[in-house]
């Protein structure tokens, strides 16, 4: 018989957090088999078409398969293997780990470490009709647009309004489906308000305080039900729209994809704000069962660039403790890693995981929760994060520190940088030529416009994943304004031609003529429209109508 | 549904082998490389099986083989996760009625 097989380090799942893991160990000389049970690696990262938040060092502002096919790349440099079509059965006695290949060859090996990266699972919502054809999660959804390229639709229900709810909503705009609504059970948008503003310039009603009731048809969808909710989430009778829809896709959040780690014994506590229960681990990313790590969505749903960071973590955990990383160094690389999560989960939408995370380390060293009362009043504290149900007013725009003064957008062009939320984000930072925009001193902290330095040159719009800046020019002419913004959809506009400007809520405002179409190779497919409008409607046309023929 | 020709960020279609597979008798056309259920998505089918007790339809859910909600008969298998099944050349695809498996018959109940 063939000897068993052994590895040093066996990472289960290819994911941000399982390439990264697997990158750091193999750096430092790690032997690493990565295994995946789908036919590619890369997670969902290939199907992220959208431009990252981060920093520099996450490659902020490129595009999530741009970030995978870099990852990739890294892996093959270190010599990591990767076996794909592997199924991780479970562990067996002795630490024997037991693969099923290609769905009929079984094999076993030890390992003498294991990364678990398996990610996570879209949660389901059950309503009348819910497992009618053409009721999906948006994770599928976001799957057949965007690898497969086959729209699941033509005329599509949201419901759940945090980021993933947000971005495929735009993203199955960008695929030429229509949106007809997103709900939103809770009274505020819970995703980043940024993301909500490309939408709702795109004219997709946000519905908060509302859930779907049923979904209606045949052999599948052709009419969705949604109801208003009170404050206890009780449907209001009476209060009810029908909409006429093929297809509603279903972001709710997402489940620590724990069945592995279960199995391994790990053990597992509730953590809400992290996605429910998920196995403990210590700062080393190490779980309760001595040898396993955990890293990614598996140990708290997050998104991808903690999970890269908490994979290299673990990866040069297990590097330390095979011996192939000395303690100092070891110490100071881990500190790194520490100092890049905790900036990623800086800011008011990370504070309620970052407090769990802290809990999670406690907990894993069986320390009393010392922390808990002092957290919360700093929670409070911190938590100024403001709800909103809807793109807020001109107003409030204006009192942050990005959006440029009266007299300032009177002397010329000026970039509008409408990003009032304090998340992890700063490429706008390093676009500007001009050092005009400050970001200080944490990552999370709100982009500062130093209006006498901006020259309205605009090549902050494309770099913004958010797309939040817009450039302002009073003086286009005498009688005419000029506003820049970011565009995705096809087709382009023409130049020369006329279009219908919308405001922030993708309300028409008045016709505009496009003056200029910059499709620059280093804006990355964001192009960066210029219309010519009336004055008076500088603070106020932030896009255009979608073009929807090409005729 | 229809397929996406042109996109602003992922840019045109890519060339692709076109393959002939065979739905419930019916010659369709797919791409090499596509799922299953992407090609018949893409060529309007949308029920892809009725359930067992109450003949229920059902589709495509989760997309990544983890309901089995878009289970068919593939070349007379039955169960057959369509979402994470690529279609091969002159494949035959069939509705599954219950679970697909009486006497190798697929009868409604």
């Amino acid at each position: 018989m063939e000897r068993m097989r052994e590895v040093e380090l066996l990472v289960i799942g290819a994911g941000p957090a399982g390439l990264g893991a697997a990158i750091e160990a193999s750096r430092y000389g790690v032997k690493v088999l990565l295994v995946d049970d789908k036919d590619k690696p890369g997670g969902q990262l290939f199907k992220q078409i959208h431009k990252f938040f981060g920093s520099k060092e996450h490659l902020a502002g490129t595009r999530g398969f741009d970030i995978g096919l870099h990852l990739l790349k890294e892996a093959d440099s270190q010599g990591v293997e990767i076996s794909l079509q592997t199924k991780v059965l479970g562990t067996m006695d002795k630490d024997v780990i037991s693969l099923l290949v290609k769905e009929r060859e079984m094999k076993l090996l030890k390992a003498k470490r294991i990364v678990l990266a398996t990610g996570g699972i879209e949660k389901a919502l059950s309503f009348p009709g819910w497992n009618l054809p053409g009721v999906m999660s948006a994770g599928a959804a976001q799957t057949l647009i965007n690898i497969e390229r086959v729209l699941p639709g033509e005329r599509i229900l949201m419901v759940g309004s945090g980021n993933v709810g947000l971005i495929i909503s735009y993203q199955l705009l960008q695929a030429g489906a229509d949106v007809v609504g997103i709900v939103e059970a809770g009274s505020s948008i819970t995703g980043y308000l940024v993301h909500a503003g490309k939408v709702m310039r795109a004219g997709v009603p946000i519905y908060t305080s509302h859930t779907i009731k049923e979904a209606r048809g045949g052999k599948s969808v052709e009419e969705v039900v949604i109801t208003a909710l009170d404050r206890r989430w009780n449907p209001i009778k009476g209060i009810e729209k029908t909409f006429s829809a093929d297809t509603v896709c279903i972001s709710v959040g997402l489940n620590p994809n724990g069945q592995l780690a279960s199995l391994a014994g790990c053990e597992f506590k509730f953590f809400p704000e992290l996605g429910g229960f998920l196995p403990l681990h210590d700062d080393n990313m190490e779980s309760t069962k001595k040898g396993i790590y955990i890293a990614g969505d598996l140990s708290g749903i997050e998104e991808a660039n903690s999970a890269l960071d908490e994979g290299r973590l673990a990866g040069i955990s297990v590097a330390a403790s095979l011996g192939y990383i000395d303690s100092n160094r070891f110490a100071k690389l881990k500190e790194d890693y520490w100092d890049r999560l905790n900036k990623l989960r800086g800011g008011p939408f990370g504070h309620k995981r970052s407090i769990a995370k802290k809990k999670i380390l406690l907990s894993s060293q069986q320390k009393e929760m010392r922390y808990q009362e002092i957290d919360c009043i700093e929670l409070e504290e911190n938590t100024k994060l403001k709800n909103y149900k809807s793109i807020p007013s001109l107003k409030e725009f204006q009192e942050f520190p990005g959006y440029p003064s009266l007299s300032r957008i009177k002397k010329g062009a000026v970039a509008c940088i409408e990003c009032i939320q304090e998340i992890p984000c700063d490429p706008c930072v390093a676009a500007c030529p001009f050092k005009a925009i400050n970001i200080n001193p944490y990552i999370t902290d709100l982009p500062y416009l130093d209006e006498n330095k901006c020259k309205g040159c605009g090549v902050c719009i494309a770099s913004c994943p958010g797309q939040a800046i817009f450039v302002l020019n009073y003086n286009y002419s005498s009688e005419k304004a000029a506003i820049s913004f970011p565009y995705e959809y096809l087709p382009y506009p023409k130049i020369g031609g006329k279009a219908v400007g919308v405001n922030r809520k993708g309300e028409p405002v008045a016709e505009v003529k496009i003056v200029k179409v910059d499709k620059r190779a280093n804006f990355d497919k964001t192009a960066v429209i210029t219309i010519a409008c009336d004055k008076k409607y500088i603070n106020q046309i932030r896009s255009i109508e979608r073009i929807k023929d090409d005729a | 549904m229809k397929r996406i020709k042109e996109h602003p960020i992922l840019g045109k279609e890519e060339k692709r082998k076109k393959i002939k597979i065979v739905v419930n008798g019916k010659n369709i056309y797919a791409y090499k490389g596509e799922t299953i259920a992407a090609a018949l998505i893409a060529n309007g089918y949308r029920d892809f099986r009725y359930t067992h007790r109450f003949n229920l339809p059902r589709g495509f859910f989760c997309g990544i083989g983890q309901c089995t909600d878009c289970s068919m008969i593939v070349n007379g298998v039955p169960n057959i996760r369509t979402c994470v099944t690529r279609v091969e050349e002159g494949m035959i695809i069939e509705t599954q009625y219950g679970y697909g498996d009486k006497d190798g018959k697929n009868e409604r109940s």
